[in-house]
């Protein structure tokens, strides 16, 4: 069985090459932080002040995750996740798949991991772009001071937040597009789901929504906004909606009775 | 010894409407057995069922003398096939797409070139499967199949797609596999010809029941049973009356007179008397009873 999860692993990322999805990781990760260094280079009166400021990192990691935690993530997870599950159905490729001697449990915990691992990619890579804005002004423009050490520890506590909010998403859009041919039934729900999280964010029971997290994570350390404090720890709710969606796809996956 | 069995498989569709009914097929070992059927006859549901793509509802299923509910990776890894219309990865070139494959089935790398040579792709590059055409999608379909140098080969209509040059290909290459492999081959198709030129053993199947089984050569001789001689002439009732009084077993039928099968001196002579005694003869032409006739006759009793 471990073998066969290896094999199938490495088979489902030869599958990614190349694909929408995998371009979105790349893209996605680097936009916002492309964003900034233009915003920078075009400011750059404002940049010796904004460098030898304290906080600097801090102060640059919450402007990257700004739009990436309200829009950009939740968005992006919602589409590279219907895509890379969609790839057997708009290939008609199910039937070759179900075909092959793997255990119908490790193709579905395979995908799933490839997704992980592409949220994975897409944390490390967007890493490296908001380390880019904070360097590549500074070699631009002549005159602006290093700006200090970069706080690893809030960084890497943040990503694993991050990580781990998304995976109510991730579970949930996985077992839409598993289920429904017509991919526009995962990134419809996707998108309605999205659109109500960021319309009950206000509201106090807002942290039953299992969407929400992502925007939370970034609402909560204390941004003036109107968003309700959630009472209980969301990054174990985020957990445990991840347990359940991928439960209950694993479930909806092997009882189906027809496989491609 | 039998590669594949299946006794009493039924299906059902969800609506209720029963699909397949107490199928058993034997597929020998080292047979190519040709799977006949027209359009909607239950062929691509029974071997989906096969396959495990359906679940299964009724009756049992074995491949190499194993249970398929029981031993389905075992079985799996010893079986090729292509269902339908081509899958493939569009977006990946036909090495990448065997390269997935060769991962899955762990076989050689080097079987990669392999069949991409013996499907006619060998030369496609990094082009994308997306922009092949639909015999090349095909051909990389087969070579999916055939990676795993399987003992058991399941097609279902592999020369879909293909032109003229490429089902001559197609077919020379199962019977290499079958004859230098002893690859065991379960191929389905509509195209009667086809079937006629490659399979040693037969089943065809109607309305989702199987309706004949058997070797081609059972089938021939079957034929020969079945040839027969049409006589049209002026008076036929005249005519019948005649050949009926020469203890001829001669059948009225569509406006022409029917009879067993005969040699030519035979056929001179009826020609003679039927003139002798006035009556104007306007041919007299042998029918001979090709798979495609059998086939017909078979499937409209």
């Amino acid at each position: 069985m471990a073998n066969a999860y290896v094999v199938s692993l490495q088979s489902e990322w030869l599958k990614k090459k190349g694909s929408l999805a995998s371009w979105m990781v790349v893209t996605g990760a680097f936009f916002t932080p492309t964003i900034i260094i233009i915003a920078r280079v075009v400011y750059h009166e404002r940049l010796p002040a904004l460098y030898s400021s304290d906080g600097f990192w801090t102060l640059l990691w919450r402007n990257a995750w700004e739009s990436m935690a309200i829009f950009l993530l939740p968005l992006g997870v919602i589409l590279a996740t219907s895509l890379i599950a969609q790839l057997e159905y708009k290939n008609n490729t199910w039937k070759q798949l179900h075909t092959t001697p793997l255990p119908l449990t490790v193709i579905f915990l395979s995908k799933l991991t490839v997704i992980a691992v592409m949220m994975m990619q897409f944390l490390i890579l967007f890493n490296l772009g908001i380390w880019l804005a904070g360097v590549v002004p500074r070699l631009i423009i002549p005159g602006v001071s290093w700006p200090g050490a970069i706080p690893y520890d809030y960084f890497l506590r943040e990503d694993l937040f991050y990580f781990v909010d998304c995976l109510p998403i991730i579970a949930l859009q996985y077992l839409l597009s598993l289920h429904y041919r017509n991919f526009l039934v995962s990134i419809g729900c996707g998108f309605i789901f999205w659109i109500g999280a960021l319309g009950t964010l206000s509201w106090k029971y807002g942290f039953l929504l299992p969407y929400t997290y992502c925007m939370f994570n970034y609402l909560k350390a204390g941004v003036e906004t109107k968003a309700a404090v959630p009472p209980v720890n969301i990054h174990w709710m985020a957990l445990g909606y991840f347990l359940v969606f991928t439960v209950a796809g694993y479930y909806l996956y092997i009882t189906k009775k027809e496989k491609g | 010894m039998l590669s594949l069995e299946t006794h009493n498989l039924s299906h059902r569709f969800s609506s209720g409407q029963r699909v397949l009914r107490d199928i058993n097929l034997a597929v020998p070992q080292g047979a190519i057995y040709g799977f006949l059927g027209p359009n909607g006859a239950g062929k691509t549901t029974t071997l989906r069922l096969i396959l495990g793509l359906l679940k299964r509802q009724e009756g049992s299923i074995t491949i190499f003398g194993k249970a398929f509910d029981k031993s389905r990776i075992d079985i799996l890894r010893r079986v090729g096939s292509l269902i339908e219309s081509p899958s493939v990865y569009g977006h990946l070139s036909a090495k990448e797409n065997l390269a997935i494959f060769q991962k899955v089935y762990q076989c050689p790398p080097a079987n990669i070139p392999h069949v991409l040579d013996l499907v006619g792709l060998g030369d496609t590059g990094r082009k994308k499967a997306s922009q092949f055409s639909l015999g090349m999608k095909q051909r990389l379909s087969i070579a999916l199949a055939l990676l795993p140098a399987p003992e058991l080969l399941i097609l279902d209509e592999p020369t879909n797609g293909l032109d003229p040059n490429g089902i001559i290909e197609m077919r020379e290459l199962l019977k290499t596999l079958n004859r230098e492999h002893g690859t065991t081959i379960l191929v389905s198709s509509h195209l009667l010809a086809e079937i006629d030129k490659l399979v040693t053993h037969l089943g065809i199947i109607h309305q989702g029941e199987l309706i004949f089984q058997g070797t081609l050569d059972a089938l021939k001789s079957k034929q020969q049973q079945t040839l027969h001689i049409v006589l049209e002439a002026g008076d036929p009732q005249a005519a019948l009356r005649l050949l009926l009084d020469e203890r001829m077993e001669a059948l009225y039928t569509d406006g022409h007179i029917r009879l067993p099968a005969m040699t030519k001196t035979e056929i001179a002579a009826m020609n003679r008397k039927l003139v002798s005694a006035g009556i104007e003869v306007y041919a007299i032409r042998p029918v001979k009873n090709d798979l495609e006739s059998i086939f017909i006759d078979l499937v409209n009793p």
